[in-house]
């Protein structure tokens, strides 16, 4: 595995459950593009402070922490090609090396 | 939300529940009202009696550049003021630019927040960071730190800055109007008292504001509008509707001043109550205390007219050295002559305006009424007032302010003004430069004679080959006076009433004619 294909993000999610299913979702798009996630969820509940420090306003958020630049998509990560766009996740084939 | 979080919020909703009485500080109650929260705009508490309820959401919308901002920071601050801690919610300005730029209204905001008596919860748009929006999303990250705020706080006020800017960050309003209605509830269930900004709608769209925002989170609306009329720029404040809540109608002028922030003008709504006195007071002149019966009433207002050099000011001038000479503090408005002018003038009538300066009985403002706005005149006035304390007030003249406001502007500051004035129990006496040389009125006349108390013309009177002049108190509330024309002149002493004009007519309107038609002569 490639170094530079792993990316840390920052979830932001409102319970248990939402964090389950960004969590997955998010895990899944990597994998479909052979990238390796490191993936820290906030509940906004719990952690306030996190939340006004992201600048948060909807959740679920993720935020592509590195590779710099940061990249931020809101929503439910529904519609794969333009998720994988967004987070920069279409710039790598199936087996993590860069197109 | 944490166990701590719902805590709080049950606390909240609990107080929420048990307001209504009076118990909590800055609450004014109203008669048949509900109980209003004191706002901090000069003037503003009186059209709203009282504040904004307490407990309710009002909807403040305006265009860019109306004073949104500042309006929510003062109603932050003067919760701060009366220990009630506040929450400002900002989706456009970052909160460092609000630190400075509401820092220059005199508030260390920096220092409250240390105290916890303030929060900014900053959802400003972070320069660089673009958003994609990939399915559904709700504002729980927006309510978890509010609330977080909140607690931190034990906050009862709240501002959100604004909600126009909250639907420009995302694409699908109809998701952000459900979120907005949502957050509306939640600060509503929490016993907060809140402000909402808006912008306004066009006026064609029949809505107040855009997005139609009022339809689901206001309680009560006020509007703010900013308008050019002939070339000058007039500030109005209005409430459209305060829910439960007795307010007063119309719109209200306001001014933005530096240091102090929104201050409305809250014109008629001043009351009348101010009782009447005996008392008379000298005008510092012999003769015309002879014309009125023993000089003006200690709480009257009073109109000098005449056209240009006919001895107004020199009216103004001894009234002034006749208040400072019997004890009484004088403030003197000059808005036609200088300082240094004013000084020489009463020096070659005989009065030391250097001296009573020095005596602190006199205080002199001498003003180009182009430098500000009616409305900051007004205010600056009132200051001044506030500030000196003055027995007696003296403007001359309100012509010279006539000229930089517009007909409806300046009604409503002559309005405000002698209110005001006669609120404080002060004696004023205020001139209008009529335009005509001969005769004639003035608009500021018009405007202000009903509300004066006494009206003393000053005319030029001409009679075959000579210019005289000549005055007349054409009325005074509860009391006799002269009701004759007399001929007056001025030397280096000020100024002398002779005999009455006989066997002339005319003099008032300026077309002055003879009885029988021989040369008029001054009887006596």
């Amino acid at each position: 595995m490639m170094a530079d294909s792993t990316f840390t993000f920052t979830t932001y999610v409102d319970g248990q459950e939402m964090a389950r299913a960004v969590t997955a979702r998010l895990s899944e798009l990597c994998d479909a593009h052979g990238v390796q996630p490191q993936i820290r969820v906030v509940d906004v509940g719990e952690q306030p402070q996190a939340a006004e420090e992201g600048n948060v306003i909807g959740v679920p958020t993720v935020v592509r922490e590195s590779p710099r630049p940061r990249r931020r998509v809101i929503g439910a990560l529904d519609d794969t090609r333009r998720v994988s766009n967004a987070l920069g996740l279409d710039m790598y084939d199936g087996t993590g090396e860069r197109r | 939300m944490t166990a701590g979080d719902q805590q709080g919020a049950r606390a909240r909703i609990a107080d929420a529940d048990a307001i209504s009485g009076s118990h909590v500080v800055g609450v004014t109650e109203v008669l048949g009202g509900v109980p209003k929260l004191a706002t901090g705009l000069p003037g503003f508490d009186h059209v709203t009696m009282g504040g904004l309820p307490l407990g309710r959401t009002t909807l403040l919308v305006g265009p860019a550049g109306s004073a949104k901002t500042v309006i929510a920071g003062q109603f932050l601050a003067e919760g701060v003021h009366r220990g009630q801690p506040g929450v400002f919610v900002t989706f456009e300005e970052p909160a460092a630019d609000l630190r400075l730029n509401l820092g220059t209204l005199g508030w260390d905001i920096t220092a409250w927040e240390q105290q916890d008596l303030w929060r900014f919860v900053d959802a400003s748009p972070v320069a660089g960071t673009e958003q994609v929006e990939v399915g559904d999303y709700n504002f729980a990250g927006l309510m978890a730190r509010i609330g977080h705020a909140v607690d931190q706080t034990a906050a009862q006020r709240i501002v959100i800055d604004s909600v126009g800017a909250v639907f420009g960050m995302f694409n699908d309003p109809t998701m952000v109007r459900s979120q907005l209605h949502r957050l509306a509830m939640e600060l509503r269930r929490m016993g907060l008292t809140v402000i909402i900004t808006a912008e306004a709608a066009p006026e064609s769209s029949g809505s107040v504001s855009r997005h139609g925002v009022e339809e689901f989170v206001a309680d009560n609306v006020v509007i703010l509008r900013n308008q050019l009329e002939d070339e000058k720029r007039r500030r109005t404040i209005e409430v459209l509707k305060l829910r439960g809540a007795m307010h007063s109608k119309g719109e209200y002028p306001f001014t933005v001043l530096p240091g102090q922030g929104v201050v409305v003008i809250p014109l008629s709504v001043m009351s009348l109550t101010q009782g009447s006195t005996v008392e008379r007071i000298t005008t510092g002149n012999v003769e015309v205390d002879a014309m009125t019966n023993g000089g003006f009433f200690r709480d009257s207002i009073v109109l000098a007219s005449g056209a240009t050099g006919t001895g107004k000011t020199l009216m103004v001038t001894e009234f002034m050295a006749g208040g400072c000479e019997t004890g009484d503090r004088c403030l003197f408005f000059a808005y036609e002559e200088s300082r240094d002018q004013i000084f020489r003038n009463a020096r070659g009538w005989g009065r030391d305006f250097e001296q009573y300066e020095r005596d602190e009985r006199l205080r002199l403002v001498a003003t180009y009424p182009e430098v500000a706005s009616l409305e900051d005149h007004l205010v600056e006035i009132k200051n001044e007032i506030d500030e000196f304390r003055p027995n007696r007030i003296a403007i001359d003249s309100l012509s010279a302010l006539e000229r930089i406001g517009t007909t409806k502007g300046f009604r409503e500051f002559i309005i405000s003004l002698t209110s005001f004035v006669k609120a404080q129990r002060v004696a004023g006496l205020f001139t209008s430069t009529t335009s005509a040389l001969l005769g004639g009125t003035s608009i500021t006349e018009g405007h202000i004679s009903t509300l004066t108390d006494a009206i003393v013309l000053l005319r030029y009177v001409e009679t075959f080959g000579q210019v005289r002049r000549g005055m007349t108190v054409l009325k005074m509330r509860g009391s006799m006076h002269d009701r004759d024309i007399r001929e007056f002149t001025i030397d280096g002493n000020g100024l002398h009433v002779g005999a009455p004009f006989r066997d002339v007519a005319g003099i008032l309107t300026g077309r002055v004619v003879s009885r029988n038609g021989a040369v008029n002569d001054v009887e006596g």
